[in-house]
This record gives C-alpha cells, structure tokens and sequence, in this order.
C-alpha cells in the first residue's frame, strides 16, 4: 500500500515539473508536429488537469486569461495558433474554464456554438474538425474525400466535447447530450472499453467516454461492469497497464485507468488503482516529470478506422505517425491528475 | 451585455465594501482562505469520514458524485464545512455557551451545512434524483426524527440499502444530523430550562420542515407573484442560517434576553448577506439556467421552461439600465456594517467577536 508522504512528494515534485516549464509567455507547449508544438490545446489539457484537482491555482488563472483571448472569431480554439480551429481543442478549453471564475460568459456561450456545430446530427458523435474549419485548405487538399477521417466522428473527441458542454450547464436530457450518450454507448468494444482516433491505446477514451456518461447520468455501475473487469485483468503484474499491443506498463495509459477505475470506486477498484499509483511512483523522474512513449497517434486525414493502418512509424513528422510528448508535459499533466485524485479518495 | 453584467455584479460590491472598509485585503483573504481550508479538509477527514463510512467517503471525493457539478461540488466541501462549523461554533460562543462544547456544536453545523448544500444540489440541478430522494425523506420524516432516536437508526439503516450513491450519502448525512441533535440537546436538560429547551428542539423541527418546502418551492415555482418568488427566493437561502442559529441556542441555552435577541439578530443580517451575495455573484449562471434569483425576479425575469432569448435580453438590459445590483451591494453594505457593529458591541465575548468578524467578511469575498 501507498503511504500518503510518498504520495504527497510525488505529486509536490511533478507540480514543480509543471510550473518551471510553463513557456515564458504563459503557456504549456508540447508534441512537435508538421504544424509546430501544440500551445492551445496542451495549455488547456494542462490547465484543466491541474486546475480541476487544485493545483497551481494562481498560474492556472493566469493562464486561463490568455486562453481566452486565444478565441477566434468562430467561437474556437486550436492546436496552436497556426492551425484552424477544432473541436477537441475547444471542448478542453471549455473543460478549462469550468474550473475558473466565468469572467466572460459569452466567450463560453460562443465555444458552446462552435462545439455544437461538430455534432454529427445522425450519428450523435462529435468530430474533430468540420467543413467551416477548412482543414483542408490548410494541409492544401481540394477534395473533402481527403480530410474524411479528421472530420469524422470519434469517441475520444465525443467524450470530452461532452464533457465540456455538460460542465457548462447543458441539460443532460437535450437532444444534443441524448443523441452522444446513445453513439457513445454504441461505440463500446465487446470488453467495454472505447478505442480511439487520436491515442494509440483505449486508456484515455476509455477514461473519456465514461466520465461522460456518468455526467449525462447515462451509465451505471452495473453497466459499467464490464469496463471495471477489463480494466483490472488488464493491469500487468507491476501494477501498470500497457493500453496498446506492447507488454511494458506505460505512463500515459496507467494514469487514465487509474482514472476510470477510480470512477467506480469499490475495495477492488481501489485497491487496483493503489497498485496502478505505487507503479507510476516507481516511474518518476527525478526532475518530477514522468518518461513519456509514442502516444498521439496522428492518422492520415482521409483514414476514418486507424485500424485500416498497418504499420505506424513513431516519432517523425507528417501523418501516419505515432509521436510523444517531447516535453514530458502532457503525460506528466495526466499522471499528476491521476495520482491526485487517488489521494483525494484515500486522504 | 452577458459579460457586463458578471462584471458590474462583482465590481460594484467590490467597490461599496472597499468604500466602507468592509473589503478584506488580499494577504488577510489568502492567509485565512488556507486556515479555512485546513479546518474544512480536517473535519472532512475525521469527521464526514466517520459520518459516511469509507466507501461512500472514497465515493465523496471521485469524479463520479454529481458529475455535472462535480468540480464544483468536490472543491467546495472543505468550505462548506468550515463555514457551518465557523458559523455554529461562533454564535455558540455568542450565546455564552459552556466552551467544552463548542467544538461539537461547531462540528453538527459544519455537517448540517453539507447537508443542505448536498440537499439544494439535488433539488436545483437532479430532479429524477429529488424524486428518489423524496421516498425515503420528506416532511413527515423530518417530524419524526426530531423527537424519536429509533427514527435515526431506521433512516441510517434503509440508508445503507440506497443503490444511488448520492442519495445514500445525503441520508447518511442526515441521519448523523439528527442522531447529533438529539444527543447534545438532551445533555442541557438535565439543567433547569426543560421546557425552555423542549420548545427550542420543536421549534428547530419546524425550520427544518420550512426549509425543506423552501427548497422544493424553489425549484418548482412557477406563475407566482414577484413579491412571492423573492419570498421563496429569501427564505430558501436564510432558513438554513436560522437553523443553525437554533441548533446554537438548542445547547447553548441562553438566559439572558438580550443575548439571545442581539445573536438572533446577528444571524438574521448573516443570512441576508449570504443570499443577496449569492444571488448577484450567479446572476449570470442563473438567468442562463432560469434557476430563481431574487435580482432577476426584480428585474422583470419570469419562469420559464424554455430557452427564451428574447426575455433574457430584455432583463440583462433592465440589469444595466436599472439600480438593481446596486440596490442589492448597497443592502450587503447595510448588513455587513450591522453585523460589525454587533460584534463591536460585544466586549464579553471580544476575541470570539474578532475572529468571527473576519470569518464573515472572508467569506464574503469568497462567494465572489
């Protein structure tokens, strides 16, 4: 079992590991793309993980300021300030600010809109990027054919749109959370888990789509169950999780089933998530960061099932890629998260 | 004009306090917000731990409870608590209350305090949750569990059979509440004032009842009067204050007229402060869930069930047009400088005063 000194210093360590390497205009960079590091999006994941566990309160304000003036015109954010905006990096702006004062309600109102405008009114889910985007006018394709899988519908996208749009005060009966909850009920794999678009393993879909369903009231414990399972017989012996087809335990998958598992929490689950906990410690850096892998998977715009793909190069430029976290950030934001609401529920 | 009116509720309040001296200062704000902190995740550890049992209490702090008010509701409990155990304590030790005391009346208000909130929660934003809720707890429960021990245990033990974890949580929660109330109270009747004491423990079950018709009225009012929406509006947010200004003086059990006539009156400018401070610090969030807010009735806004932009135009317009914020910091204004003059009046009890005076005016900043 974990002791809670050892806990405290680990997380005291990464929160330090956050704070010093926050850019000196604000915001937190990560994942070197064709397009340059991601700021928006990565400042908000950041700022939501450590603002939503209470961590950093006074950077993460800062910070939200700047964010909000980050918004285009159409009511979105993006990647960086390069790209156009998308769904996903707006929903985690969204997330961001549900932690913060509302200084500017119709910043919010306006975010609302624009990630209303990504729901796929038939299917129910939420894409990354949609016609209004022009996506491809920015990676220079005509045809709409070639940017078929970037604007298709995705449950890591859908779950954390919904997120957003719930923390925001949308009622959990509307058509628009009603019609999401039913795709990403469909969406669940045989043994319960969600597989992603964006991410090369079920982890951190997995984590979203829940999350999101419980916020909609739309999943129970017993219908979660078969999640619950999965995920503990998929914990490795060293009490990690590799969410992928790899056998060696990964940061960025443990930190978010440690998260879904704690979303059903029992003497079971807990005592998983202790195991998953104790591993991440064992992993730390000593600059209180955590050792990143290939994570953000980032497919070929026309590719709707990554699946399609047989082989991924990692780490290298252009599409058809798996890349990580350079900076250590983005992983080191989820396994700070992870670990903080463990001691939330043990403390 | 939705952002011009979050901000000239917040501006023009900052302004009237700092005008009056009312304002806390920035370093006071911060060294007290970590010192209510602390009191507020102590009792959670200690206490609500004890109350809950340590599934339910693992359960309090997931992202699973109340999911769509999750954050909200997760970061907020420590000040919940420390706010009702500042807030019972305090006016115990106003009342001249023996001091060995003071602690568990402080400790019964911090949880009754969560109580509430949990219990105003689940009518505002849960209604398929309320109705669950509204089988196992309503008035005719509350009536039983003032006066009988046994009804305490029944309610505690078909608690533990609710499969909804909130609802178990909230039954747990006050079951605790009034098992405590009966056993602090008894220990003062073995003092002279009995029937004194009988008719406080009566009365306190009549609030209880009035604040539970206040929150139901709250969320299903609709086509009412302005007059009677404020009403509701008013005694939705003071009657809790008022319980906990009775549970106070349940044990403490003043002697002295005019102790209990300046306490009640403390708590009664309490109150107002707390709901005016309320209303205009979620006059945005409420015109946008058309939740009642006492400002937004005055300013013209009416119930409705639908999304209606015309309307909700048309009251952020009177909002600026109109002095209703500034109608309502001036009348926070009042009852601050009403309380500190109490305070200041109470030269036996000075130390208690001081420190309750800044737990007030901390809180207040805090609700902005």
């Amino acid at each position: 079992m974990l002791t809670l000194g050892a806990l405290e210093r680990a997380i005291k360590a990464a929160v330090e590991f956050i704070a010093i390497n926050r850019s000196s205009d604000g915001l937190w960079r990560d994942f070197q793309t064709d397009a340059g590091a991601s700021s928006d999006w990565v400042t908000a994941f950041v700022a939501y993980a450590l603002g939503h566990v209470g961590h950093l309160n006074d950077a993460i304000l800062d910070t939200l300021k700047l964010l909000l003036f980050r918004q285009r015109p159409n009511g979105g954010w993006s990647y960086n300030k390069t790209v156009p905006t998308d769904c996903d990096s707006t929903a985690w702006v969204l997330m961001s600010f549900s932690v913060a004062p509302a200084w500017k309600p119709s910043s919010v109102v306006r975010g609302i809109r624009y990630i209303k405008n990504h729901q796929d009114m038939t299917l129910g889910g939420f894409s990354t990027y949609s016609d209004q985007d022009h996506i491809d006018r920015f990676i220079g394709v005509t045809d709409s054919n070639l940017t078929e899988g970037w604007c298709y519908v995705h449950p890591c996208v859908t779950g954390v749109a919904l997120q957003s749009l719930i923390a925001h005060g949308e009622q959990v009966h509307s058509c628009c959370i009603i019609s999401a909850t039913k795709y990403l009920l469909l969406e669940r794999d045989t043994s319960g888990l969600w597989r992603s678009y964006w991410w090369k393993g079920y982890g951190y879909s997995t984590y979203h789509a829940m999350r999101a369903l419980y916020m909609s009231r739309a999943l129970n414990t017993d219908q979660a169950s078969r999640t619950r399972f999965s995920l503990l017989i998929k914990q490795q012996k060293d009490g990690g999780w590799n969410d992928s087809s790899g056998q060696r335990s990964e940061v960025f998958a443990t930190a978010f089933n440690v998260l879904s598992l704690l979303l059903l929490p029992d003497p079971i689950t807990i005592q998983a998530a202790d195991r998953g906990a104790a591993w991440l410690l064992r992993q730390q850096n000593s600059d209180g960061s955590w050792p990143t892998s290939p994570i953000l998977r980032i497919p070929p715009p026309m590719v709707r099932e990554p699946k399609d793909i047989e082989a991924w190069r990692t780490n290298q430029l252009g599409t058809g890629v798996i890349i990580e976290d350079g900076a250590r950030i983005f992983t080191s934001a989820a396994a700070l998260w992870s670990l903080s609401i463990f001691r939330s529920m043990i403390d | 004009m939705l952002d011009e009116v979050w901000l000239r509720a917040r501006r023009v309040l900052v302004h009237e306090l700092e005008a009056s001296g009312l304002w806390m200062e920035t370093a006071s704000f911060n060294s007290l917000r970590t010192e209510q902190k602390g009191v507020g995740e102590r009792l959670k550890r200690q206490l609500l731990r004890e109350v809950l049992g340590e599934s339910d209490y693992a359960f309090l702090s997931s992202e699973t409870i109340f999911g769509s008010s999750n954050h909200h509701y997760r970061s907020k409990i420590p000040f919940v608590l420390a706010f009702g155990y500042e807030l019972g304590g305090g006016l115990y030790d106003l009342l001249g209350g023996p001091s060995d005391q003071t602690a568990t009346i402080g400790e019964l208000c911090s949880i009754f305090n969560l109580g509430i909130c949990t219990f105003d929660l689940i009518c505002d934003h849960y209604p398929d949750l309320f109705a669950e809720f509204s089988e196992k707890f309503n008035e005719s429960v509350i009536l039983r569990l003032g006066k009988d021990a046994e009804a305490c245990q029944t309610l505690a033990a078909s608690a533990n059979q609710v499969p909804t974890a909130e609802l178990r949580l909230l039954l747990k929660i006050i079951s605790w509440v009034f098992f405590e109330l009966q056993r602090v109270a008894p220990a003062r009747r073995q003092m002279a004032q009995r029937e004194q004491q009988d008719a406080i423990s009566q009365d306190l079950s009549l609030l209880l009842v009035d604040a539970y018709r206040a929150e139901i009225n709250s969320a299903t009012s609709r086509e009412m009067s302005q007059a009677d929406l404020i009403e509701i509006s008013r005694s939705k947010s003071t009657l809790p204050f008022t319980i906990i200004n009775q549970i106070a003086h349940t044990v403490a059990a003043p002697q002295d007229q005019e102790t209990t006539r300046y306490v009640d009156l403390l708590a009664s400018h309490i109150a107002t402060i707390f709901w005016l401070a309320d209303d205009l610090s979620d006059v945005v969030r409420d015109l946008q869930a058309a939740a009642l807010n006492s400002i937004l009735v005055q300013a013209g806004s009416k119930t409705r069930l639908a999304p209606d932009p015309a309307q909700d135009r048309s009251v952020l317009s009177r909002l600026l047009d109109g002095h209703y914020i500034e109608g309502v910091s001036e009348k926070i204004g009042k009852a601050i400088s009403s309380v500190n003059r109490i305070l200041a009046c109470d030269k036996e009890h000075s130390d208690q005063a001081g420190h309750f005076r800044k737990v007030v005016l901390f809180y207040v900043r805090s609700w902005l």
